[in-house]
């Protein structure tokens, strides 16, 4: 089933929307650029969404801004919000949340937590936000894993359109930095002493360089006004993504094993590669995704992300798959298509 | 220290642990009037600030607030709050 891309919503280290990342990526800022590697939440800040969610902790509110830039013309446009299911899409969730009730229980014992700081520590609290926010009836839920979250996620939603379990789906990804995440990354690889990002580096094991961001896409099922592109294929292992005119490939550190991108990149198709642009994010294919969206409606080029040097150009590509391994060098891709 | 400037430091401390506790982003501390009703039409505050009172209290200061028909009382403004403090509290 085709469904449509026809609302893009994100943010990172880069900043809040789609223009600071055409920016970011047509000045070619990388993450060691940055001072932090954390949104700047205060310049992201919606005030008619931010007084909806006072209590709400950072990973909440990345999630909530993305949201709110993916339908900001919701009241104009022919979709409706009330007929949308809503699927976050996280490796470790609100972690510094889930982690700082726990610290709280040991200093403080178990009478004198914050409730508040409990209620946000479920994975399942932003998705919750963003269905009271935006007035949400449809199905909500969230998927959490490590395993290629974001391709699962547009999956399920390909599942419940197909299923008229509701009109549009609304598929929010969301990652948060923080010192678990750092410590969990720098057990299984390394973390860059340098914030310095090399994503194809045959010649060594990858560092990570751990990074934040939210992007949240509205899919829906037939083309409307604001539909941007359109994503033809999303599955697992299947060879049937070799056809297309480009690649973004996810490598960004983690895993440390490149098996998968070297075997790509010996294709004659342009491969790219952006995550110098956001950092290592397990979530990082749904700003892969969102780039595309970009390149396909010709807001930003490529030619300087391009990793393998062999490759023919193709001057502005009609699809573009987005494709991310993992330590087992199993593969997710999703193909987009301009309409 | 005098009992009135304990008092006038326990407001101070209370406006920033609230402010902090209930992550009142867009307020100041020294914006909260020492009168001001905490709760409904005043600075707008709801049950569950309250809860995080409670348990700011407990943390900061020792005190148990038993008698929840209290609460709304000792829970009114700063200035109630504090009085309740500089009598109650264990550390």
């Amino acid at each position: 089933m085709t469904m449509y891309i026809s609302g893009l919503g994100m943010l990172g280290i880069f900043g809040k929307g789609r223009d600071e990342l055409i920016k970011a990526v047509k000045d070619s800022r990388t993450t060691e650029s940055y001072e932090k590697l954390n949104v700047d939440l205060k310049a992201a800040k919606n005030k008619k969404l931010s007084s909806k969610m006072r209590r709400a902790d950072r990973f909440t509110k990345m999630a909530v801004y993305s949201v709110g830039d993916a339908v900001e013309n919701h009241e104009t446009e022919e979709f409706n919000l009330r007929e949308t299911g809503v699927i976050l899409t996280t490796a470790f969730g609100p972690h510094n949340t889930t982690f700082g009730f726990l610290d709280e229980l040991i200093t403080y014992g178990e009478k004198n937590v914050s409730p508040i700081k409990f209620s946000h520590s479920v994975h399942n609290a932003a998705a919750s936000y963003i269905a009271q926010i935006f007035n949400i009836k449809g199905p909500v839920t969230t998927v959490a894993q490590y395993k290629f979250p974001v391709v699962h996620a547009i999956t399920l939603a390909r599942s419940w359109l197909e299923n008229k379990l509701c009109e549009n789906v609304l598929v929010c990804s969301v990652e948060e930095k923080g010192n678990v995440f750092d410590a969990a990354v720098n057990q299984k690889l390394k973390i860059s002493d340098n914030n310095r990002l090399k994503p194809i580096n045959f010649s060594e094991a990858g560092k990570a360089v751990p990074a934040e961001g939210a992007v949240s896409f509205l899919l829906t099922s037939a083309k409307i006004k604001s539909s941007c592109c359109r994503i033809s294929q999303c599955g697992f292992n299947s060879c049937d993504f070799l056809s297309t005119d480009c690649y973004i490939a996810g490598a960004d550190g983690i895993p440390p094993d490149q098996t998968f991108y070297k075997k790509i990149t010996s294709n004659p198709k342009p491969v790219c590669v952006f995550s110098p642009v956001y950092g290592s994010i397990m979530t990082g294919t749904a700003f892969d995704i969102g780039i595309a969206v970009l390149i396909l409606n010709n807001y930003c080029g490529y030619n300087d992300y391009i990793v393998n040097q062999a490759a023919s150009s193709c001057l502005q590509p009609k699809k573009i798959t987005c494709v991310k391994s993992d330590c087992c060098n199993d593969f997710a891709a999703v193909s987009l298509e301009t309409l | 220290m005098s009992n009135v400037n304990e008092l006038d430091e326990l407001r101070e401390q209370l406006k920033k642990l609230i402010v902090e506790a209930l992550s009142l982003e867009d307020i100041e501390p020294d914006e909260i009037a020492d009168d001001e009703a905490l709760f409904g039409s005043g600075l707008g505050l709801d049950s569950l600030d309250a809860v995080e009172i409670y348990v700011m209290l407990q943390r900061n200061f020792g005190i148990e607030i038993k008698n929840t028909s209290d609460a709304k009382n000792i829970f009114y403004s700063i200035d109630s709050l504090a009085k309740y403090v500089q009598k109650h509290r264990k550390k």
